[in-house]
């Protein structure tokens, strides 16, 4: 493998900036090296729906010359990304993964987030792969196709943010920007082996990605190094203050009840070596399973809604899947969509005095291994139900109360990733990351290398 | 007078989205009662929590 191609699909987005900085390896050569890959693997195994070929070129010639003329084109200069199906792209349309969307207009200007890393020197290179409207946690869209997983291809990415996750996996681009709505990047983060940042809700800018659920909506990242998913935080934040992490030592608490049911046989023992590793604390959070209950009801409301003008316009444009959750959204009583957001403050408040006991709270990600792509189906108390709308049992409650939470890895000899996911008080990324770090200094999680090419 | 919650059918589904304003073709009806049973459920486990109107805000939206 040539040096270019080297650095290109294992190095971090720091490493490459570092390499293009100091002019050893130009930003032009690697959004080559990327498309050829990208090409190589074709559109559902790379995870990419659309290439911005043209767009790309010129950004990273843009970059080159800023180079060659002395200057620094920011710290992620050259390093080229993917950004989620649901961000705006000027010139494009935001398909959502939609085939109701084949008609809308063209994006009058990026997202702010695009535009924020762009601005940092980084290269857009392309759109990726989502569950319709990121209506999903399984990646499988009867218009883009179904996104495999890169560890084993008879098994689902996840979703909805899988092509995202596929992508930085395979070692295609260092990161990729993705939204998290109830675990849309946190999921696929999980069954990919990749490390998924959602922040804190308003942490991140969302002019720009389209809305599945306001209320609950965030805009986050994958990527495979720590040190560049906190650049990336630093560079959508704006250079706003941020709040310093909690003391060493943290303090770790697993949750129990609803997080410690449904877990699959493969993760359970990996767990438990984690959870002896952090200390074998356990919290309860009470009424999750209401909380898990509370964000479906919003989610079915908000999304209706927001896509009412579509289903009055062609009901049948949708995919099956996805439409019938939406028509029953749209007949959901006002009374209970406001039961369901009053339930939220109430429990966010609640949840407030546990940060007093522990740092970092965690769970898992995902039940286990990902569901095969011939029978998506996983247990839920002991019944197979589908994974479409299920595999973010752990996921959904915390997106509920708003905290932010980081998936990274378990460190292991496993047939498949298996994530866990952290979790910290609202605004406490700083936390997050150093929880991530110690957990890999301390050998209990590690981020695998990328997928090696059949 | 009897107040218990009527499942979903076919019929109150289209009757239901008609309400709403929308015309939707008779196949589709199966797959959305299905979807509303389920629907049904999460409003069921959060109208029985039975949360005080005065102990929380429905339209506060960041933390």
């Amino acid at each position: 493998m040539s040096g270019i191609a080297t650095i290109a699909r294992a190095a971090s987005a720091i490493a490459i900036a570092a390499e293009v900085r100091a002019g050893r390896v130009s930003a032009q050569a690697l959004c080559a090296a990327a498309f050829a890959r990208i090409d190589a693997l074709g559109p559902q195994r790379s995870g990419f729906t659309r290439l911005l070929r043209r767009r790309a070129l010129l950004r990273a010639a843009e970059v080159d010359a800023r180079v060659a003329a002395g200057g620094d084109p920011g710290p992620l200069a050259g390093v080229p990304f993917g950004a989620a199906d649901m961000f705006d792209v000027i010139g494009e349309v935001t398909t959502l993964g939609s085939a109701a969307r084949i008609a809308a207009p063209f994006s009058a200007r990026d997202a702010r987030a695009i535009t924020l890393l762009e601005g940092a020197g980084a290269v857009l290179i392309g759109t990726q792969a989502i569950d319709e409207i990121g209506y999903g946690f399984v990646t499988m869209n009867a218009r883009t196709g179904t996104v495999p997983n890169p560890w084993d291809e008879t098994r689902v990415a996840g979703g909805a943010c899988g092509g995202a996750a596929v992508a930085v996996a395979r070692g295609l681009v260092p990161f990729s920007l993705a939204f998290d709505t109830n675990g849309s990047l946190r999921v696929p983060a999980a069954l990919c082996g990749v490390i998924g940042l959602k922040p804190t809700h308003g942490d991140m800018p969302q002019a720009g990605c389209f809305p599945l659920v306001e209320s609950l909506d965030v805009v986050g990242v994958l990527a495979r190094d720590l040190d560049d998913v906190a650049l990336l935080r630093d560079i959508l934040r704006e250079g706003r203050a941020d709040r310093p992490a909690a003391e060493a030592p943290l303090r770790y608490g697993r949750l129990a009840s609803w997080f410690d049911s449904n877990i699959a046989e493969e993760m359970r023992a990996p767990l438990n070596k984690a959870w002896s590793a952090l200390g074998r604390i356990s919290f309860e959070l009470a009424h999750a399973e209401v909380a898990r209950a509370a964000a479906s009801v919003i989610i079915a409301a908000e999304a209706a809604s927001l896509h009412r003008a579509a289903l009055e316009a062609d009901p049948l444009a949708f995919e099956p899947a996805v439409r019938d959750r939406l028509l029953a959204g749209l007949i959901l009583p006002a009374d209970d969509y406001l039961r369901a957001q009053r339930f939220r403050n109430w429990i966010r408040t609640a949840l407030a005095d546990r940060f007093g006991l522990c740092d970092v709270l965690f769970t898992p990600a995902a039940p286990g291994f990902a569901p095969t792509i011939a029978d998506p189906v996983m247990q839920f108390n002991g019944a197979p139900i589908p994974a479409r709308s299920h595999l973010g049992i752990y996921t959904q409650p915390i997106s509920l109360i708003g905290l932010p939470a980081l998936v990274l890895p378990l460190a292991g000899d496993f047939a498949m990733p298996l994530g866990i996911q952290l979790i910290a008080a609202p605004g406490q990324e700083a936390t997050l990351f150093a929880a991530a770090r110690d957990l890999v200094a301390r050998g209990v999680c590690a981020v695998p290398g990328v997928v090696e090419e059949g | 007078m009897d107040h218990a919650p009527q499942r979903p059918d076919a019929q109150s589904v289209a009757r239901r989205l008609a309400e709403a304003g929308l015309e939707v073709p008779a196949e589709v009806l199966d797959g959305v009662v299905r979807n509303l049973n389920v629907l049904d459920a999460h409003v069921a486990t959060v109208r029985g929590f039975g949360l005080d109107p005065r102990s929380a805000s429905a339209l506060r939206f960041r933390p």
